[in-house]
């Protein structure tokens, strides 16, 4: 049985182009009697609890044990890379304009707002070092870590795959991400660094050393490499 | 919440309200004070009116197991309850989908078409007379989308709704 | 009073609201004589306040609207005109949290994007003075807080 899945709220109705369509009940259009959750850019979204994303995790745990991490961020790879595919084509759709003829700061912002209306948490894009040749990214409210709680290590392994397949897809260049802060370790929010790998894995070092988020920023500016 | 209210904020980067569009708010608004009255009225009869339809309801349905009288019961009040805001906001389809989708539902997998039906005139009858005109005409469109459910429903004579509930 | 009023058909379903969880009603019905009034002031004074706006802006920092050699003028009159028009739905409804998730919190993001946080802070900074020119003490007490808020959300610099 194939779904058509064809979003059509009142306020998409009215204007399909208005670009500020991410308040709840614009975003997503729920039909109870087909039993589905549509997005603004016609995909299918489903709800999912704290305890869908415990039992992900902790299951996910109990079968490969310390390999949950890395399984995470391949996942999130994956998804990064197929949602560049779909995140260019809804673009265009919206904004009659190709992805790489666009602002980068305004193209990030808006790939990154059905995440926050699905609750996956907001961000910020800090693009000062991008000439060094890496950036970072901090996210606010995290899914995983808020679920989690202070669990005394990073969590937020899909999301870290999750930029690095994305960015890796539109940039052309092979970039890791890892996590160098996190809500789960205690702080107020989680920093990612998204780099080439030799830049990720000198920070995976650090980190494993003691290293705090500043003094791997203070490392990588620097000019550090291990 | 009312239609010309919700679309206010879609439409508001496009245009400012029409003077239809202002009439119509304007109206809600100055029914509101009513509207409001009433919602608090129902709140504060509820046990009052309920109670004596309650009691003869036993005597209306001496097979039925009482379990199913009271869930009926249940929703009788429930289904009041929700006319009671979407009449607050002025907003029918607020009792479309947040109540009669499932009631809809309910009563064709329990059976209970009879009893709810039942319930429904008796609370109308009720309202009808403890109820002012004004404020009975108000509350009526709302109970109509209720009622409407169950002529949906006599029609209905599908037996692969059956359950063993509903058997005898 | 609009996403009050759905909060409370959300959170008060299956069951009644107490007086308390009513009050916002009334509260709101007090003012509406006096919102709709001004609403309909702010239609009539978009454009001149608007383009009162962009002079007094210019006078204090001729560069403000311009990046480079780009003259950004006619975007931020888009921009300006949006935002003047979603804060007078704001105050019709009395509903500043309809105009933060449904345009602001967006806005925001974009307007740090695009670095444009110096720009929208003289812009509502200025709007608030203007508009003080144009509307009567009750009605800017009504219309000011929200220019506050486009100010503190849009401004903002981080």
């Amino acid at each position: 049985m194939t779904l058509i899945l064809d979003h059509q709220t009142p306020a998409k109705q009215q204007n399909a182009k208005k670009h500020n369509h991410y308040s709840f009940k614009d975003f997503f259009q729920f039909e109870p009697n087909k039993g589905t959750i549509v997005d603004w850019n016609d995909a299918q979204n489903i709800l999912a609890t704290e305890d869908f994303i415990i039992g992900l995790v902790e299951g996910l745990e109990e079968e490969v044990g310390e390999a949950s991490a890395a399984i995470m961020y391949t996942i999130g790879c994956e998804w990064g890379q197929k949602d560049a595919f779909f995140f260019e084509k809804w673009f265009e759709k919206e904004f009659d304009r190709p992805v790489r003829q666009t602002s980068l700061m305004f193209l990030l912002e808006t790939w990154w707002w059905p995440y926050t209306a699905q609750g996956w948490g907001r961000w910020e894009v800090d693009m000062g070092d991008r000439r060094q040749g890496f950036m970072f990214i901090n996210l606010f409210d995290s899914a995983l870590a808020r679920t989690l709680g202070d669990v005394g290590k990073p969590v937020c392994h899909l999301y870290a795959g999750l930029f690095s397949g994305f960015f890796t897809e539109m940039v052309k260049k092979q970039l890791g991400c890892i996590e160098i802060q996190c809500y789960s370790m205690g702080e107020t929010y989680c920093k990612f660094l998204l780099g080439g790998q030799e830049r990720i894995d000198a920070a995976s070092f650090w980190l494993n050393e003691g290293a705090t988020a500043k003094d791997i920023e203070k490392r990588l500016r620097a000019g550090e490499m291990k | 919440m009312k239609p010309v209210i919700e679309t206010l904020f879609h439409e508001a980067e496009s245009r400012y309200l029409k003077p239809e569009a202002t009439a119509e708010v304007s109206q809600y608004m100055t029914s509101l004070k009513e509207r409001t009255g009433l919602y608090r009225t129902l709140r504060d009869q509820e046990i009052a009116w309920m109670q004596p339809i309650a009691d003869e309801l036993e005597q209306a349905f001496p097979a039925e197991q009482v379990t199913r009288l009271e869930n009926s019961l249940r929703h009788a009040m429930l289904s009041l309850r929700h006319c009671a805001m979407a009449m607050l906001m002025d907003d029918p389809t607020y009792l479309d989908l947040r109540f009669l989708g499932w009631f809809k539902e309910s009563m064709e997998i329990h059976g209970t078409l009879e009893i709810d039906s039942h319930l429904h005139t008796a609370i109308r009858r009720q309202l009808s007379t403890s109820l002012n005109t004004q404020q009975f005409r108000i509350l009526t469109p709302f109970l109509d989308r209720v009622k409407a459910q169950f002529e949906v429903q006599a029609e209905v004579n599908d037996e692969a709704l059956l359950t063993v509930a509903g058997l005898f | 009073m609009l996403s009050q009023m759905q909060r409370l058909s959300f959170e008060a379903e299956g069951r009644y609201a107490s007086d308390e969880e009513l009050r916002f009603i009334p509260e709101y019905l007090k003012t509406y004589e006096l919102r709709l009034q001004t609403y309909q002031k702010l239609q009539e004074l978009e454009q001149t306040v608007i383009q009162q706006v962009q002079e007094k802006m210019l006078a204090q920092d001729p560069n403000i609207l311009r990046s480079g050699n780009v003259d950004l003028a006619p975007k931020w009159k888009r921009d300006a005109i949006r935002t003047w028009r979603y804060s007078a739905a704001a105050l019709l409804m009395d509903d500043t949290e309809t105009l933060r998730d449904r345009f602001l919190l967006w806005f925001q993001t974009v307007m740090r994007a695009f670095g444009a946080q110096k720009s929208c802070n003289a812009t509502y900074a200025t709007m608030q003075e203007v508009v003080k020119q144009h509307l009567t003490p009750q009605q800017a007490s009504l219309f000011l807080p929200i220019l506050v808020l486009n100010q503190r959300l849009l401004g903002s610099v981080q």
